[in-house]
């Protein structure tokens, strides 16, 4: 018997020939914080990697700030991702470590003509990258976004996650995108799907803007939303957390106001009736009031009053992002998904022209409103010279 | 203790060598004392030899001081001791000193002493020269009269010994502060005063070779498991035969396991503690010579118990235990667990704490391993060092080195300051354990856990803690299963383990069955 224990130790120390076989310092290898890819000369893909470089004078506080070398950015160029993903050690002398990706930026260009699943499809296969990375289609090339410093955070990876999560969540002005979302959408019956879009700031071109979201269709990038109207989508897809709505003054189109919304929850109910599709819509939600500048509360004639409107509101902001992903045939709220849930016997017969039933849905949207509080007990302008 | 006859064990003294020892022991065995003085004075410069603290004190009494005797002791051992134990043998028949004293014949003392006679000072009969030997060294006194073939012996043993002062070891901020001192009479003296009962045993044993150090264990009649005591007093006669100069040479006798850096009985240096154990159904040993007291057996999860848990209450009792458990894993795990998630599970680290920690990284020439065994070695060298220093500069020189070199080489660049705090915690949290003796097996423990995580990652990690648990299910004290009451499990005796049940609850529950219970 203590033979047999002594064997059986001996042959377990021969684990220690296995070559410790995934032993890696952490100074071995470059930790990837984002990547790009954008389309390339004949047909190549141009890959951008960004990579965490450490900075060593660390140990007494030196002068320089940390993000002016914290990115390095190494671009390589090849037929295929993976290829280009080898063709890095050429340039950096360490092997490339996807398990802190944050995010994939993917150009328009190439969003626009080629089937987006074809170029993350390592991102799924490689053990290395979570399915929680984040991804965005950007404007123009994406590795120019890259060469941008962030803004608040350590790396420009860090910063573009953090811009898009936090939007989504604050003002639902995006949505998160993430690589596993992405494969459910495009895997479902209906097979469109939306990826948050990020761009330059106009006016100041080292900020960047994550709001927007782009449309795709058969896996390829067909429209924009603009952020105006991405509210009424994400109220739509009932992923609202946090957002202000705002209600233009009836006497002047520049003045508005605005209300904020703190629960809100939406019903999405389609029905099937000769061929033709009726969706109806039951949003209920829960809101305190931001900014007054042209209504005066006075009576509860009146917050009813005003409640009607911001209703109103809210229905033109869901029927204004319902004409525009109408008129892109992208059913980016997910009402095919409901059918084929519900019937798939006569989701059979929808699935072909699944974009042209969608255009011609009919949408009857009810909103119901709670006004929790008005933030003071004055029902107008707090501070203001008009008349009372 | 007066051992009548002859005890069966070699004669000691100084100047002859074993074999000659032996030969004069044969035949100084059951040799009876003669009748004649001179004989006897003659055979035991014989054995002693050479002694330069051994005192043959001639008397002489009786009617014109004809009749002698002679009190023979080692000065050494009686120290301080102003009494003169001849007088006392006389005294205790005559009213006064002069006078009638000087009509005390050989005789009236044989008469005397033979059958008992009441006196301040009782004196033993010896009847043979062994057992004389054996008093004199032991500290007593030996007084042969001329024409009696017995002698007396008087306990007369008295060397200085360090007061009762506060424990060094085990103190608290609540409770007793009387520790046990060097002398045996004193230390169970303070343990029979918290225990008022006649259950209460202490049972005496010699210990052999050339020290013949008397070991005493006690436990509590009625309480503790016979199957125990059975098993315990069964290996106590097989170490009958060494030397025994400590307790710790009994635990090292007596235990299950040798090869296992897990301490299989504890220590203590309190006399309430020690009561605590026995009342717990434990037996205590105590020797000659030395303060530490050993209580076994010793469950795995009582070395997470320090007295103090008892002497507050049980909220924060439980709490301190809590910690106390984490303290351990700590104190084992944490250096193993930065090498493996540095080198082999990055993925895990947080991504912001993660670039922190390449930050720190970047730039050391050593792999991680070969960094963390440094330092830590380098912390076992400063605190073997801080041991050896006198009090007053021990503590500052490890606190100092610690600090500097820590600070030296992490500017220096050759070690990371990640591995200086890991370093540093997995000390601090060594020192959270009460009981030393398990705090030790830790840093044995760990640098094969730090092995095996530089090898295999988590993997590792996951396979020796394996290896050890084990280990531990298997290893036994003094036949009890070692992880007690935890495996096998009994849940009325869990109330201890975790979090410290109120004392209601730990009073109550029958005691009788022992540490384990059959229930």
């Amino acid at each position: 018997m203590r033979q047999l224990a002594l064997l059986i130790g001996i042959s377990a120390l021969a684990l220690l020939l296995s070559g410790c076989w995934n032993k890696e310092e952490l100074d071995e290898s470059g930790f990837v914080m984002a990547v790009a890819i954008d389309a390339g000369k004949d047909g190549r893909l141009d890959l951008t990697t960004q990579m965490y470089r450490p900075t060593i004078g660390r140990k007494g506080g030196t002068g320089e700030s940390p993000s002016a070398t914290a990115n390095l950015l190494i671009k390589t160029s090849d037929y295929s991702v993976f290829e280009a993903i080898r063709d890095i050690p050429i340039y950096l002398g360490r092997k490339a470590k996807w398990s802190h990706l944050r995010i994939i930026l993917i150009g328009e260009q190439l969003a626009k003509n080629e089937d987006i699943g074809k170029l993350i499809d390592f991102f799924f296969r490689d053990h290395e990258p979570r399915p929680s990375v984040s991804i965005m289609i950007a404007k123009g090339r994406a590795e120019k976004l890259l060469e941008k410093q962030p803004a608040i955070e350590q790396t420009i990876g860090q910063q573009l996650l953090l811009t898009k999560k936090e939007t989504h969540r604050i003002s639902a002005k995006s949505i998160n995108t993430t690589l596993l979302n992405l494969a459910l959408q495009v895997n479902s019956p209906q097979g469109d799907a939306f990826v948050s879009y990020v761009y330059e700031d106009k006016e100041d071109k080292k900020m960047l803007n994550a709001a927007g979201i782009a449309l795709i269709k058969k896996g390829k990038m067909k429209g924009l939303l603009p952020s105006k109207k991405v509210e009424g989508l994400v109220i739509l897809r009932d992923e609202f957390t946090s957002g202000v709505i705002q209600i233009p003054c009836q006497d002047s189109k520049r003045e508005s106001e605005s209300f904020e919304v703190l629960e809100l929850d939406t019903n999405v109910k389609p029905r099937l009736a000769d061929g033709k599709v009726t969706v109806s819509v039951l949003s209920e939600l829960d809101g305190a009031i931001g900014e007054l500048k042209c209504t005066v509360i006075k009576t509860k004639q009146d917050e009813k009053e005003f409640a009607r409107k911001i209703e109103e509101q809210i229905k033109k902001q869901m029927l204004d992002t319902i004409q525009v992903l109408q008129s892109h045939q992208v059913d980016a709220i997910g009402i095919g998904n409901m059918i084929a849930g519900a019937a798939p016997r006569k989701w059979k017969s929808l699935k072909e022209n699944w974009g042209e039933h969608f255009a011609q849905a009919e949408f009857n949207i009810r909103v119901k409103i709670k006004l929790m509080t008005t933030g003071t007990t004055i029902g107008r302008p707090v501070v203001s010279w008009e008349e009372k | 203790m007066n051992v009548k006859g002859s005890a069966p064990a070699p004669a000691q003294s100084g100047g002859m060598t074993g074999k000659q020892k032996r030969n004069a022991e044969d035949g100084a065995a059951k040799q009876p004392i003669s009748t004649s003085l001179k004989d006897n004075i003659g055979q035991l410069e014989k054995i002693f030899g050479n002694n330069a603290d051994l005192i043959y004190r001639h008397w002489s009494y009786g009617p014109d001081m004809r009749h002698a005797a002679c009190s023979v002791y080692y000065e050494t051992l009686m120290q301080g001791e102003i009494v003169n134990y001849m007088k006392h043998s006389l005294q205790d028949l005559v009213t006064h000193e002069v006078g009638p004293g000087t009509a005390v014949l050989p005789q009236d003392v044989i008469d005397f002493f033979e059958h008992d006679g009441v006196s301040a000072k009782k004196a033993e009969v010896l009847v043979d020269l062994q057992s004389a030997v054996n008093e004199i060294v032991i500290g007593n006194i030996v007084i042969f009269f001329d024409g009696w073939d017995k002698a007396l012996v008087y306990q007369s043993m008295k060397v200085e010994s360090r007061q009762i002062t506060e424990p060094a070891n085990e103190s608290v901020v609540q409770g007793p502060r009387e520790s046990t001192v060097e002398n045996l009479q004193k230390n169970i003296g303070l343990i029979r005063m918290r225990i008022n009962t006649p259950d209460l045993k202490m049972v005496s044993q010699t210990g052999g070779g050339q020290s013949k150090t008397r070991v005493v264990y006690g436990y509590l009649d009625g309480i503790v498991d016979p199957e125990l005591l059975q098993e315990f007093e069964s290996r106590m006669q097989k170490i009958g035969d060494y030397e025994i100069l400590e307790t710790s040479y009994v635990e090292q006798l007596i235990e299950d396991s040798t090869w296992t850096p897990f301490p299989q009985f504890r220590y203590t240096e309190r006399p309430d503690v020690a009561a605590a154990a026995l009342i717990d159904g434990k037996i205590i040993v105590l020797v000659q010579g030395t303060g530490s007291i050993l209580i076994c057996p010793g469950l795995f999860t009582e070395f997470f118990q320090s007295s103090e848990d008892y002497y507050q209450r049980t909220v924060y009792s439980s709490m301190i235990r809590l910690l106390r458990i984490f303290a351990f894993i700590a104190a084992l795990t944490l250096p193993s667990i930065y090498i493996a998630l540095s080198t082999f599970h990055p993925e895990l680290i947080p991504t912001v704490l993660l670039l922190a920690v390449i930050d720190a990284r970047e730039g050391i020439p050593f792999p991680a391993f070969f960094e963390a065994v440094v330092m830590e070695v380098f912390f076992e060298l400063l605190r073997e060092a801080g041991v050896r220093l006198p009090k007053p500069i021990g503590s500052a020189v490890s606190i100092v080195g610690a600090l500097i070199v820590g600070e030296a080489s992490i500017n220096a660049g050759i070690a990371s300051p990640i591995v200086v705090i890991t370093v540093a915690l997995t000390g601090i949290a060594s020192f959270a354990i009460p009981q030393y003796s398990i705090a030790i097996a830790l840093r044995v423990l760990r640098f094969p856990l730090m092995a095996s995580a530089a090898v295999m990652g988590g993997f590792g990690i996951m396979i020796f803690c394996l290896l050890l648990l084990l280990h531990l299910c298997k290893l036994r004290t003094l036949g009890q299963p070692y992880l007690a009451p935890v495996a096998p499990l009994r849940k009325k005796k869990l109330r201890d383990v975790v979090i410290r049940a109120p004392l209601r609850q730990l009073l109550q529950h029958p005691r009788r069955q022992g540490p384990i219970g059959r229930q």
